[in-house]
């Protein structure tokens, strides 16, 4: 059941819909970071290098390093948009699933064949992986091409106002000493939260039988839960409670925390979990 | 016959979502209550900037202003208007299922029966309307309402605080008093465009796939500042009336907008002329 379930989340029309959509915004958000840093190598080229060799101006080379040109390091358009569109395109592959098998009448067929535990848990995995995937291929693809023409310079703690990683910052340490494996923990974040926001959101078809409510109706949610953390910025707290913000590689306003990161999935994995359960068990199927 | 259908749409599409209206009113006092507060804190290390006092200017400025043009400061982070994007998401989602479920249910028999797919068009073109206005209807009345509640004054005026919460850039600004009315009609009118574009675009597409690019075009007008992409109509921020920093023309936008609109309202015309309504589903 959980290999036919995952082979229909991932063969669906719809996590193709949402891959090419991510991975366009991530060759983008490549192709915007890569031409910038070659307009940026070109002006030392041209004007910065004097004819001994040395240069006249502080080029800040660490700065032009694939660790802060990647997508979820670097600040431009495409990148701040794929983080603002990470909650919906983890959702579109297979969260609508169980409401539209509730109103086909498929579950009560599956259900009779294969037990309400193995269905429901099969669902889960399915939409959890669905929604992993669908924000790490794009992801991981734009730090291969990233890679491909930037290099991958040490990160310089001089230079932290350039990358937005600060000295309390979410494993700062981290990035000034190894940085692949920072990014790489970012890159397992994001999967992880988008992973337990496509099963959160399977989990409304419980309640929700429209299945663009189950994807849309979340995702503004959440934005009000962004707007609403202005309000509490404004009591002077000012750590990053935003998704949208804290799944990026780097700090916006306020500071990331990773005590807040763990909180948040496991809030949204706990709420996903029960409600599954819960309904799962109790739900009259017939 | 357009008249019963317009009445059929207007119970059934307005009247009975009374409760929604309800649940709007609430939402946009949290819009001006979250202002009110980020006042507060700001009036805590600079007291001259709440000199004077919050006016309904202020809130809708705040809700339906958007944001400056984008430019990428590295030491700067881009102040993202997340509520302009709810405002315009909200009456977006909300209008967004109620075509589509009319059309592969009632509608499909009002269609038969009545003859004529054109007056069901229209019908929806102009519920749609209706909804837009009663939306922001709802979101002055809220702005009154809260600045009664608040001692805030209730003229259109823009005052200090405001430009430095949104991070304007005072040497791009044009010089006070703004008339902000004429941007704001504008922000309605391409919101309007918008939901309509989404109606149409919900007869080809999935109305999920719709809905996704409403929020593309929004959250691109962010970064690119073309009046072509429609979202920057919506944000008054980027009007001439405003700002001087490539300032988009009012003019060019209500041109563009009402050009857009005849564009979806033909193109919609002939796909309900077309369509399969019979074999629509859910």
């Amino acid at each position: 059941m959980i290999r036919t379930e995952i082979k229909r989340a991932l063969t669906g029309k719809s996590f193709k819909f949402a891959l090419v959509i991510g991975i366009a915004i991530a060759i983008a958000a490549a192709v915007s970071a890569i031409s910038t840093e070659f307009f940026r190598w070109d002006i030392w080229d041209k004007y910065w290098i004097n004819s001994d060799g040395s240069m006249n101006k502080n080029p800040q080379i660490a700065v032009s390093t694939l660790y802060r040109c990647w997508i979820g390091g670097d600040y431009s358009p495409f990148s701040m948009a794929f983080y603002y569109f990470l909650p919906l395109l983890a959702a579109i592959p297979f969260s609508w699933s169980l409401a539209d098998e509730i109103k086909s009448g498929y579950r009560k067929q599956a259900i009779v064949r294969c037990g309400r535990e193995r269905y429901y848990f099969s669902k889960y995995i399915a939409a959890f992986i669905s929604g992993a995937l669908v924000v790490a291929i794009p992801l991981i693809i734009n730090y291969i091409i990233v890679a491909c023409f930037i290099p991958a310079r040490m990160p310089d703690p001089g230079e932290s106002i350039w990358y937005a990683i600060f000295m309390s910052s979410f494993c700062s340490k981290l990035f000034y000493t190894l940085p692949l494996l920072y990014d790489l923990i970012i890159i397992l974040i994001d999967m992880i939260f988008a992973g337990f926001w496509a099963s959160l959101c399977l989990s409304l078809g419980f309640f929700i039988k429209n299945k663009a409510a189950i994807i849309i109706l979340p995702y503004i949610l959440l934005l009000l839960h962004q707007f609403i953390c202005m309000l509490v910025s404004a009591f002077r707290f000012y750590i990053e409670l935003s998704p949208f913000n804290f799944l990026k590689g780097y700090e916006t306003s306020n500071t990331i925390s990773g005590l807040v990161i763990f909180s948040s999935i496991m809030v949204i994995a706990l709420v996903s979990v029960a409600i599954t359960y819960i309904r799962g068990k109790t739900d009259n199927v017939y | 016959m357009f008249i019963k259908i317009l009445k059929f749409d207007i119970k059934n599409g307005i009247i009975k979502r009374i409760w929604l209206y309800a649940i709007l009113f609430l939402f946009f006092w949290l819009v001006d209550f979250v202002l009110f507060m980020q006042r507060m804190n700001m009036g805590v290390d600079t007291p001259e900037l709440i000199e004077q006092k919050l006016t309904i200017g202020d809130m809708l400025l705040y809700a339906l202003g958007g944001a400056k043009h984008f430019v990428i400061e590295e030491t700067v982070a881009f102040p993202f208007p997340v509520q302009w994007m709810l405002v315009i998401l909200i009456i977006a989602f909300t209008s967004l299922r109620y075509p589509v479920d009319n059309l592969s249910g009632y509608g499909r028999h009002i269609i038969i029966l009545s003859g004529s797919r054109r007056a069901w068009w229209i019908s929806k073109c102009v519920w749609l309307m209706i909804n837009v206005c009663i939306y922001y209807f709802i979101m002055l009345l809220s702005a009154a309402s809260f600045a009664l509640f608040v001692g805030a004054e209730c003229n259109l005026n823009i005052n200090e605080f405001l430009l430095r919460l949104l991070m304007l850039n005072f040497r791009e600004l044009v010089p006070m008093p703004w008339n902000i009315v004429v941007p704001l009609l504008l922000h309605i009118f391409t919101v309007y465009v918008l939901c309509m574009l989404q109606m149409l675009l919900s007869f080809f597409i999935r109305p999920l796939m719709s809905f996704f690019i409403t929020s593309a075009i929004l959250v691109f007008s962010l970064f690119f500042s073309s009046p072509f992409l429609i979202g920057n109509l919506a944000m008054p921020l980027r009007t001439e009336n405003i700002t001087t920093d490539e300032p988009i023309s009012i003019g060019l936008g209500f041109v563009l907008c009402l050009s857009l609109c005849i564009v979806i309202f033909v193109i919609g015309l002939i796909k309900v002329n077309r369509m399969d309504i019979l074999t629509k589903e859910d």
